[in-house]
Parts: C-alpha cells; structure tokens; sequence
C-alpha cells in the first residue's frame, strides 16, 4: 500500500471495521460506521473530512480517550501488537504519550497552565520510566532546540501563558516526542495557528517524522495541509471511508463524488480576474442516528441513480492503491472529474 | 488614485487605536497602538480585503468602522460625514457587521425570524407587517426557506446560521458590510456557498464589502483591492491580483510563500523560525517587520517606512524609497524583489 517499498513490511496500526456509537437522550448516534485502514511505519496518513464526518473520534477510540457515552467495537485494531480496544487503563495509559502520542488543535488546551513547560516535558518522560530528572531535562532541552526554541534550557522555566500560540504549539510537539513514540496522532494540529505559523509548523512536522521514522496519522479538513504533507489519504463522509488513495493520485484523479466536490469547492488561489461562483456541494449531511442502507452521499451527489440506495456500498479497488466506495464505475466517475476540470479552464 | 469625494463611500484618515493595557497588577498600564495611522478609502460599490495574522488589528479596524471601538485619533468619514456624528440609528442603516461565529452572533433565545428583525424593531420606523414582509423577502434573499422563520438557531447547521447574520445584517439595506472572517468557522463545501451568496447579493445589492479574512485564496477569489496590515499599520495596499502575483512587501511575500494550495506538486517551503509575531505594546524600532525581514538593512532598524506609490500599488517598505523625505525610488531594480516567487525562502 505505501508508495515507499522500504517501509512496505508491516502495518503499525491496523484498524478493521471500527465502529463508535454514541449514546444520546434520543437515540444511538453512529459517529463511525465500520472504518478499515492500515498505518505503515515512518508514513503520513492523512484522514480529511468536514466536521462530524468521524475523522477525530474514530482516533479518540484507539487511544481509549472516548467521553463516556461512547462506545467502541472493531473486527480489529491493532497498534504495534497490542489489541488496542481490549486493553485495560493502565495498559492503555502505558502506551499513551509512549508509543502513541497526540497534538491537539488547540495547545492552550493541551498545556496545563499552572506548571511549567519543563515540568510537563519531563513529566511524560519520568511517568514512562524512561529516567530519571537529570535525562529528562537533557531530553527536553534537546527537543526544544530540535523544534527551534532558542534559550531551550531558560525556555522549560516558562509558563505556557508567556509563550506565543505558534511556540506552545511546538512545545506540545517536542512533548509528543519525548518518549520516541513510533505514532504520532496529530488533529488538526495548524487550525489554530496563524497561516506563516501552520507552514513551518508542519514543515518541523515532517522534517521530524524524516529524522526519527515516526508514522503520523493527520487529521485535518485541509486539503492544502493534505496536499503538502501527507503520503496517503482516507476521505471520510458521514462516519465512513468513501476513498483512500496515494496523495498524488487522490488529486490527480479523485474518483467518489465527494472528494471531487470537496477538491472543487476551494477557492483557487491561481486564478486571477473576475470572481467566478465557486463550486458548492448542495444539501447536508446526513443524520448519523439514523442507519444507512445504501450510500451515505446519495441525496448530495450529482450523479446518484437508484442503485446508489439499493445494496451498501462498499470501498472496491480501482487500482492497486486505490478504492473508492462508489456505484458507478471508475470510468463514469473520471469522466465526471474531467468534465469538471474542463469547464474550470473555460471559466 | 485620486477619486472624488463622492465616489468614496469611506474614508479612513490617521486612525488611531490606542489600549491601555495593565501587565502586571502594580506596574504602570503600557499603550497597545491596535491601530496605528490606518489611511484607507473606500469606493462605493467595492469588495475590499482586509488580511494579516492575528493580532494585527485587522479587527479593531472592523469593530472602528462599526462605531463599536472609539478612535483615539484620527477621522473616519462615511459618505463625507464624520462616523462620530452618525446617531447608532443612522448607523444601522449605513452599516451592518456579519461576524465569524454564527453561534454566538445570534441570539439563542429568539427564532430565526426575530433575529433577522430585530435591527428593524429597533429603528421602530416601521409596522409589524411591514417587517414582516421584509424579512420573508430577505429570507429568500439568502436562501432560507420559509420554513425556518420559526425554529431557532439551535436547530440550524452552521452554515444555514451564518445565512440568518447575513439576512439580520441586510434587513436595514445598509450601503457597507463589514464581514470579519464571516466563513472561518465553516466547512468547505459551506464556505463555498455562503461565499457565492456574499459575492451575488454585494453584486445584486450593490454593496460595499470590507471583509476581514486570514484566508488570501479567499480573498483573491472574491476582492477587488487587498489591504496587508501588519502590526496595526497598512503595509501593502493595491489590485488583488497584481499585490497577489507580484508582492512588493517582504511580510506581504511571506503571506504568500505559506500558502498550502492543494497540490501535492507544492514543496513546503524549508524549516525557519524568525521572532515570530512581536510583542505589540513594545514593537521593534523602525521597520515593525525588521526583525522578521530577511531582506532587512540596517536603516530598516531606525526608520518606520511611509506608504508610497511604487507601480501601481501602495507600499511601506524602504526597499521601495519608503524613507521620508526621499521620495525615490531607490529599490527599483533590486534583484530578487520583482517577483514574490522568486524570493521563497531560498
């Protein structure tokens, strides 16, 4: 599946058929409905969507972070060997900030304001057992000069309060690494930070994943942030996977409705003179209460005929690396995209 | 640039923000200049962009406009009448807002239909049926069924909130609309519509739009003139396409260098940390961008660029002759500068 051979071997997390449900005054609501993928090692993987597609509580799940009413089952989901759903607080709160470590949107949030940045650096490293003060502090320093804090050693006596928002967000990211974690789960992770900011935020990102293998799950509604960081996509829609296919082919050739929709509704910052209308993607998502026989996409999607809503629609190949969870063949659904296309260079 | 009087629908001249703003509990309140000699005319009928990091004062500039932050000094003129004379009855007519976050700009408590009308209740110039009919029109106006005069915002999506500001802010037919990233709160496919809904009623209505944004291929899509503020002042001013293609600006070059397009053929430009964003109740001497500049030279540190004319557009920036005084264009032909492309952070 990854487009590196070399990092071909194993998964690192393997998810099969994970569902969450949330428990509600009115009913079950179906945050993710039955989602599958595979994570390599030393890759980014990027999962897009908009809001309430699944694409954060399905990664809460395998951390073991969802809020009480929620409610987990997978065929499987394994990371690094271990069954993450079946395992206990204290087994689960051993691999967290561990070998998976998360970043959070908002690093005001993430931070606790009363300690300080050293405290909580050394914090992580300390409760896993790694050492003792004396390395943790010399692992926190050489982590906030690796993501470009100068002073690092004066720097771990701040507060986060005293830090701007672009530096307590990489000071969340050097807390993510202070254990060497083989996977990093990065929401959203630039949303909240200023668009000079978010490139070289995700620039560190990358440079750091290159110099110490890390795999990275990116959650994002971005697709620049996809365009520029990520390896491989998932699309998700309405708590399902509709397309997942190597950065430059989900791009190049987008084949479900909703990601062609999606790509086409960015405003096109190349393009020069009279504002056109911007493509839009008409209606809503659906209600995730209720259960969906057929595709989830099918009262939005242009092309929708009734076999759409007949049987459900699972992912299929069309190539090698590349599925989609469409009715209509690959064929129909690249005319469609080239049509589009077309008609964008004649506006 | 020169135009008449009557064909600006605002004219901005010094503006002026000042906060005091207390550091600790017992040491004295410093001055946070938000905004800081802000010059800026307004054509009738225009979409002008407003753009910058945050804390750049791109909002208290909006809140000014909107009579909400008193200047400090400085004039702000709406259709040639001081904004101060303007009585908030009068203003409602002239201005309107439309705000970030739908949830919170509307009230919970009253229906859809309430909140469109309330403006008009306000002004109490017209009957009940009157209004009522205003608000069934500019419901349509904005592509709100019927249907939704009743429910309350709780019940809405994001995007369909976002329609009932836009309706609430159109209801007392004002002449300027001032959107302060009226889509960032949104969704793609969401912004994408209630961006066609801005771009077609500013057409339809003839409205002017200041709209207020961080995101630049949103406001190359739908503006005529951008405006580049940095640290309370206006760095770059000019046609969006010509400021977008070829920035003059260092800071305004940097803008468009963190772009993320989605391309997968786009590099990420390589790893930099410069201070970052100044700390604004002490900004660098000089240049406010020196110390981020890489293009910085050692008069940058001592003198505070004017905003000149330099092909077309207005820049403050001494690579252009921007020193007082010297009213050359010293930086014509510097290398490097003509294209934004060219000078990625390489």
């Amino acid at each position: 599946m990854p487009v590196n051979q070399e990092t071909a071997a194993e998964p690192i997390l393997s998810v099969r058929n994970l569902k969450v449900a949330i428990r509600t005054p009115v009913g079950s609501l179906h945050a993710t409905d039955g989602i599958s993928y595979d994570v390599y090692p030393g890759e980014t993987f990027a999962v897009v969507g908009e809001s309430g597609c699944g694409k954060s509580i399905s990664s809460l799940a395998l951390m073991g972070l969802l809020p009480r009413a929620a409610a987990a089952t997978a065929d499987l989901c394994t990371f690094d060997g271990h069954p993450m759903l079946s395992l206990s607080r204290r087994e689960l709160s051993q691999i967290r900030g561990d070998k998976i470590s998360m970043i959070f949107q908002d690093p005001m949030t993430s931070l606790n304001p009363v300690y300080t940045i050293g405290n909580q650096l050394t914090e992580v490293y300390i409760r896993h057992g790694k050492g003792g003060r004396k390395e943790a502090t010399e692992r926190a320093v050489f982590l906030l000069e690796r993501v470009g804090i100068k002073n690092a050693a004066q720097r771990l006596k701040s507060y986060p309060h005293q830090l701007s928002g672009g530096l307590r967000q990489r000071v969340v990211i050097a807390m993510a690494m202070m254990c060497e974690p083989k996977l990093i789960i990065a929401d959203e992770p630039t949303t909240a930070l200023d668009v000079t900011v978010q490139t070289r935020t995700l620039a560190l990102l990358a440079e750091l994943q290159r110099d110490f293998g890390l795999a990275i799950i990116l959650i994002t509604h971005d697709l620049g942030v996809v365009a520029s960081m990520a390896d491989r996509v998932a699309v998700m829609y309405a708590g399902r996977i509709v397309e997942t296919a190597p950065t430059r082919e989900l791009f190049a050739a987008p084949l479900h409705p909703y990601t062609q929709g999606l790509i086409q509704c960015i405003p096109n910052f190349e393009q020069s003179g009279e504002p056109s209308h911007l493509h839009t993607i008409p209606g809503m998502v659906p209600s995730l209460f209720k259960r969906h026989h057929g595709c989830t996409f099918h009262n939005r999607c242009a092309f929708a005929t009734p076999e759409c809503t007949a049987a459900p629609v699972e992912l299929r190949d069309a190539t090698e690396t590349h599925r989609y969870a469409c009715v209509h063949t690959e064929q129909e659904l690249l005319g469609y995209w080239r049509d589009a296309e077309t008609q964008e260079v004649v506006r | 640039m020169k135009t008449a009087d009557m064909e600006n629908i605002l004219s901005v001249r010094d503006l002026e923000v000042v906060f005091p703003v207390q550091k600790g509990l017992f040491s004295k309140p410093k001055q946070l200049h938000a905004l800081n000699k802000i010059s800026l005319d307004v054509r009738r009928g225009e979409f002008i962009s407003i753009v910058g990091e945050s804390g750049c004062g791109k909002s208290t500039f909006a809140k000014a406009l909107l009579g909400i932050n008193a200047p400090t000094s400085g004039s702000i003129l709406l259709n040639s009448k001081p904004l101060s004379e303007f009585s908030r009855r009068e203003l409602a007519h002239n201005v309107q807002p439309i705000f970030q976050d739908p949830y919170s700009s509307l009230n919970p408590r009253k229906s859809v239909a309430a909140n469109i009308a309330l403006p008009l209740v306000l002004t109490g110039e017209l009957s009940k049926a009157d209004i009522r009919e205003r608000v069934d029109s500019i419901m349509g106006m904005v592509g709100l069924a019927r249907r939704f005069a009743h429910a309350y915002p709780s019940q809405m999506s994001g995007g369909q909130r976002q329609r009932v500001a836009i309706a609430r802010a159109l209801i007392t037919r004002p002449k300027l609309l001032i959107c302060d990233e009226p889509t960032s709160a949104l969704d793609v496919s969401v912004q994408a519509q209630i961006l066609n809904l801005l771009q077609d009623l500013s057409r339809e209505l003839n409205l002017t739009c200041i709209f207020i944004s961080h995101d630049l291929s949103v406001v190359r899509h739908l503006s005529q003139r951008v405006a580049v503020m940095y640290l309370g002042r206006i760095v770059e001013i000019g046609d969006v396409d010509r400021i977008f293609e070829r920035p003059l600006h260092p800071y305004t070059q940097l803008l468009v260098d963190s772009i993320l397009p989605p391309d997968p053929a786009h590099r990420l430009p390589p790893v930099l940390w410069d201070g970052g964003f100044p700390d604004p109740t002490n900004p660098p001497p000089g240049c406010h961008f020196s110390p981020r500049c890489k293009q910085a030279m050692d008069i940058c540190l001592a003198q505070l660029p004017e905003r000149q004319k330099h092909g077309g557009v207005e820049v403050a920036c001494l690579l252009y002759g921007g020193a007082s005084g010297a009213g050359g264009n010293v930086a014509q032909d510097i290398p490097g500068i003509s294209s934004g492309k060219e000078v990625s952070n390489g």
